[in-house]
């Protein structure tokens, strides 16, 4: 039963989350935005106060650092014709590949700013899904043990997967120092776990030794999960109890700066989701016994001693290997923190170049990007941004977004990469954004300075 | 402005290069050639799992401290027992007491009693020159009957002071009343069983039972004409004996051919030099029979059973006198062995790898005639004689073969397989080694190819020193590459005929090895497959 839990859980998971690759290049752009400061509570946008309800901010995006599909399909020399190439797809793999899946909504937000304090404030469901492969599986599966991994440790270590939902309450204050042209901001986050699954341990490597031929397995997992029930029944949205109760109750913090050189040039950098979450309710872990196996095929002496017996004997080797003992710990996740540091040039009174190196850490490994964008602000209705990013071992990322004001709404849609949609076999990250929010009071007067549209008391 | 334009140009060309397209549907079928490589089978081997296809009895350790080893083949070559050096005939004899012995005189008629008393022998049947003086029986009975012509009551008492039972003489007594009606008889039996029976009459003579008869005739007035007679007769039925004293006589008891079977040789190819440097042939005699024997060995040879030819061993003692018991309830031993001292060809006629090891033997009893002292023996005493070929594995030896057959199904369809490559590792303790062809043949033994195009040397020899034993293993790695039309071929096979030829570390140098318990080899087999999917 339990060798049937795990695919389930991993199946409805990915079904009932929503898709977003929460790196939001382009959100970095739109400083004019309340919901840009999600990514450096120091931004301070024209529109003094805002609210938002159910759609403030909505986040869709798949992105996997692996291969695309182009890489997997290629064209035949002889005519046009595509033929699988997994030799080309695994050598654009690194070690460690993830598939990532990604939702989250501002469920309510607002922001209300007070001469040179901004206050904000909003509840915000994310969901992250990750599911972590090594090259190696690839490798192992396609060309088999006695290729090239003949003699070598097959390294599936990180074999894994990370789900993780959570609601958090967040409050936080930006303020203006130095004639407003520094502004830091900081934001405390109450969170509230609504379910978690994630292979705290995973090792796995299988040697096989080019002589011998001898197989070995060596690994070992451990496998946290907290709150499950409710996807395993297929009722994912039961787990929404869980958003208010605080049962898995964590805490984060957000930090950000800005800071405007000249009249052309500001920099900016943040800090977000630094924190952890504690998760206590209706935890089932598990955690397998240290496995180093050698399978160095049928034991002669014994087998000729028994053939009868033999097999089964194998066979409870084997099963002995898939122990796993239970145990309902809780324990502690920390965010998937993320570093912004940004540079915008001001090239007119209405085009601004911007710049903005962007650091993750995921499972251990450093994940950087790096995205150059222009921003055209056409009017105080209508707000266009472009970007080119680096992302994910993938450098063809072009990110897009448009924000309208109209009345006292604004609503805005972007994408990290519209390649991604435009041509999706060739793309690594498929992104979208978009949000609805009351804008209360009118924009701010223009003044000399290098950004958009920045708020002056 | 300009600007404005620029970068709404640079965005739509940007967007239009993102529009390619991948044509899904011109995806072609491709070869997925995943290469396993699966580790078959794995095992260590020491001396005694080696010949465990045969018996691991046949294996000892002849020197604890080193371990040495030598192969002993034995045999349980004979039995005799006491029944083949004396047999004893069932009693059914009858002593005839005629008118001169009865020595009645003649009247026309007889009234009162007259009695008569003669003494008889009966003779024990034993086979000739067997002088029986004495039986414990253990089980039997015997019948007296009397019988006579006279036409008067009479009253017979017989006793046998030789057969005595409890200790008492067996006597009997019959009485046969005339009724008119002549002859007439009456008789008796009695039980055998723990009776004793001296043969001796006194230390006098030997297979000779004496009978005393009385006879007393009450007269009924009838005559008596003086030719009447009395006859009495003795039967047994199921007497045997458990024991017996005499002289047994100078009997030929044991004639036959037997041999040995040399297993380590049994599945050879008939060819091949095996020279030990001290192996013996050993006759192992228990004899519980108190009868001096004597053994005459003929024709000891060893026979090639694949080429007919059998080698002759020379010189050999061919004539034991085997011990015996002294006291009944001892069984004595006796060795008869043959060696390299006492049979100098005898590492020659091992050498060819025969099959057999054969012989010819005959036992004769009392072989100076009779001694100062009797033979015995109980029914249950026998000779048994036990042979061991020991064989020190001590020496060298080359070109011996054997070879095997074994079922074999690929059990995978070889379409999407290129090429398998079976990998043999050994890893040898044993300063042998052995070429090897491994042929894979259909339902009907057909040939259809082989691993190699010749034989290969599967197995290197460990290094051993100057006296022999192994100081250094070594470790050989032998592929067997099957692609192509092999592949094909080789699901039609149905068996693997396995032939391999052995060598010592330097035979053709006379390098003597010796082989230890300690000695094993390890043997490792894996596969790889290289195989062709498409997809």
């Amino acid at each position: 039963m339990k060798t049937l839990l795990l695919p389930s859980l991993l199946f409805v998971v990915f079904a009932c989350n929503g898709l977003f690759a929460q790196r939001n290049f382009t959100l970095y752009q739109f400083q004019n935005t309340h919901q840009s400061l999600h990514l450096n509570p120091a931004f301070r946008p024209n529109i003094k106060n805002y609210a938002s309800a159910g759609l403030g901010l909505a986040s869709f995006g798949i992105n996997h650092t692996g291969f695309t599909f182009n890489d997997l399909l290629t064209p035949r020399s002889i005519d046009d014709s595509l033929v699988f190439d997994v030799a080309n797809a695994i050598d654009k793999m690194s070690d460690l590949n993830s598939f990532n899946i990604d939702f989250q909504n501002e469920l309510f937000g607002f922001g209300m700013r007070f001469k040179k304090i901004h206050f904000m404030f909003h509840v915000m469901m994310k969901n992250q899904t990750s599911f972590f492969y090594p090259r190696d599986l690839f490798r192992f599966a396609f060309e088999g043990n006695g290729g090239s991994l003949l003699g070598e440790r097959a390294n599936l270590d990180g074999l894994g997967f990370k789900l993780n939902g959570y609601i958090e309450y967040a409050l936080g204050m930006n303020r203006t120092f130095l004639d407003d042209k520094l502004s830091i901001g900081a934001r405390a986050k109450l969170l509230s776990g609504l379910y978690n699954a994630h292979t705290s341990r995973s090792q796995l490597g299988i040697h096989t030794n080019d002589s011998t031929f001898d197989i070995t397995i060596d690994g070992a997992m451990t496998l946290k999960t907290s709150y499950l029930n409710p996807i395993l029944d297929r009722n994912p949205l039961d787990a929404l109890n869980n958003g208010f109760n605080f049962r898995n109750i964590g805490f984060g913090l957000d930090f950000g700066a800005q800071y405007k050189m000249n009249d052309r040039i500001e920099f900016s950098a943040s800090v977000i989701d630094l924190g952890f979450i504690r998760w206590d309710a209706n935890n089932r872990n598990f955690v397998s016994d240290e496995v180093n196996f050698t399978f160095q095929g049928v034991d002669l002496n014994q087998f000729l001693a028994d053939s009868t017996n033999y097999f089964d004997y194998f066979l409870d080797s084997v099963q002995g290997l898939l122990n796993a003992t239970e145990n309902s710990d809780a324990y502690t996740t920390s965010l998937n923190t993320r570093f912004f540091i940004g540079g915008r040039f001001k090239v007119t009174e209405s085009l601004f170049l911007d710049a903005l190196w962007y650091n993750e850490f995921v499972l251990g490994n450093y994940m950087p990007g790096l995205t150059l964008g222009g921003t055209l602000q056409l009017s105080e209705i209508f707000t266009v941004s472009t970007n080119y990013t680096m992302y994910g071992r993938f450098a063809q990322n072009l990110g897009v977004g448009v924000n309208f004001r109209l009345g006292g709404f604004q609503f805005f849609t972007m994408t990290d990469n519209l390649l991604g949609v435009l041509n999706a076999a060739n793309a690594k990250n498929w992104h979208v954004n978009l949000g609805i929010s009351a804008s209360i009071g009118k924009p701010d007067k223009k003044k000399k300075n290098n950004g958009a549209e920045q708020g002056v008391e | 402005m300009k600007t404005h334009v620029r970068f709404g140009l640079l965005l739509s060309l940007l967007m239009i290069a993102a529009c390619k397209k991948t044509k899904f549907d011109k995806i072609a079928s491709t070869a997925w050639n995943p290469n396993l490589a699966i580790p078959l089978a794995y095992g260590t081997f020491d001396i005694y799992d080696i010949f465990t296809y045969h018996d691991t009895t046949d294996l000892v350790v002849i020197d604890e401290n080193t371990g040495l080893i030598a192969l002993i083949y034995r045999s349980d070559l004979l039995v005799a027992t006491a029944e083949d050096f004396v047999s004893v005939q069932q009693f059914n004899q009858n002593l005839l007491l005629d008118g001169s012995e009865l020595n009645i005189p003649p009247t026309g008629s007889l009234n009162g009693t007259v009695s008569v008393s003669n003494q008889e022998n009966l003779f024990v049947d034993v086979p000739m020159g067997v002088e029986i003086h004495s039986f414990h029986l253990k089980s039997g009975t015997m019948t007296l009957t009397v019988s006579t012509d006279l036409q008067h009551d009479v009253t017979s008492v017989i006793t046998l002071p030789g057969l005595s039972i409890n200790g008492n003489p067996m006597q009997q007594t019959l009485q046969l009343n005339y009724t008119g009606t002549a002859p007439h008889s009456a008789s008796v039996t009695f039980n055998l069983s723990n009776a004793v029976m001296d043969c001796t009459v006194g230390n006098s003579t030997f297979n000779t039972l004496q009978v005393n008869i009385q006879n007393t005739v009450s007269g009924s007035g009838a005559n008596i004409s003086g030719n009447e007679f009395i006859n009495v007769n003795f039967a047994s039925n199921n007497m045997a004996f458990d024991l017996a004293y005499g002289y047994f006589g100078q009997q030929t008891v044991v004639d036959l051919q037997d041999s040995v079977l040399i297993k380590l040789f049994e599945n050879g190819q008939g060819n091949g030099y095996f020279e030990l440097t001290n192996p013996s042939l050993k006759l192992f005699v228990e004899n519980s029979l108190g009868i001096p024997i004597r053994f005459n060995l003929s024709n000891l040879r060893t026979i090639n059973a694949f080429n007919g030819n059998e080698f002759f061993m020379q010189d050999y003692p061919d004539v034991h006198d085997i011990n015996f018991p002294a006291i009944l309830g001892v069984v004595a031993q006796t060795l008869i062995e043959f060696n390299t001292a006492n049979t100098p060809n005898l590492v020659n006629v091992i050498a060819p790898v025969p099959q057999y090891l054969a012989f010819g033997l005959t036992a004769q009893t009392n072989p100076t005639g009779p001694g100062a002292t009797l033979n015995f023996l109980r029914d249950t005493s026998s000779v048994k004689v036990r042979s061991e070929l020991e064989m020190p594995l001590i020496g060298f030896a080359h070109g011996f073969g054997a070879k095997d057959t074994f079922p074999f199904n690929l059990g995978v369809e070889a379409e999407e397989i290129e090429s398998v490559m079976f990998r043999l590792i050994v890893d040898n303790g044993f300063p042998v080694k052995l070429n090897a062809q491994i042929r894979f043949m259909d339902e009907n033994y057909n040939p259809l190819f082989t691993a190699w195009e010749q034989p290969v040397q599967a197995v290197n020899a460990a290094l051993t020193n100057s006296e022999g034993v192994v100081f250094q293993r070594t470790v050989k790695m032998t592929d067997v590459l099957i692609e192509g039309d092999n592949l094909e071929l080789l699901q039609q096979a149905k068996f693997i005929e396995v032939e391999g030829t052995a060598k010592t570390l330097d035979a053709f140098s006379g390098h003597v090895i010796k082989v230890f318990d300690w000695y094993n080899i390890k043997v490792k087999l894996g596969m790889q497959i290289q195989a062709k999917f498409n997809i």
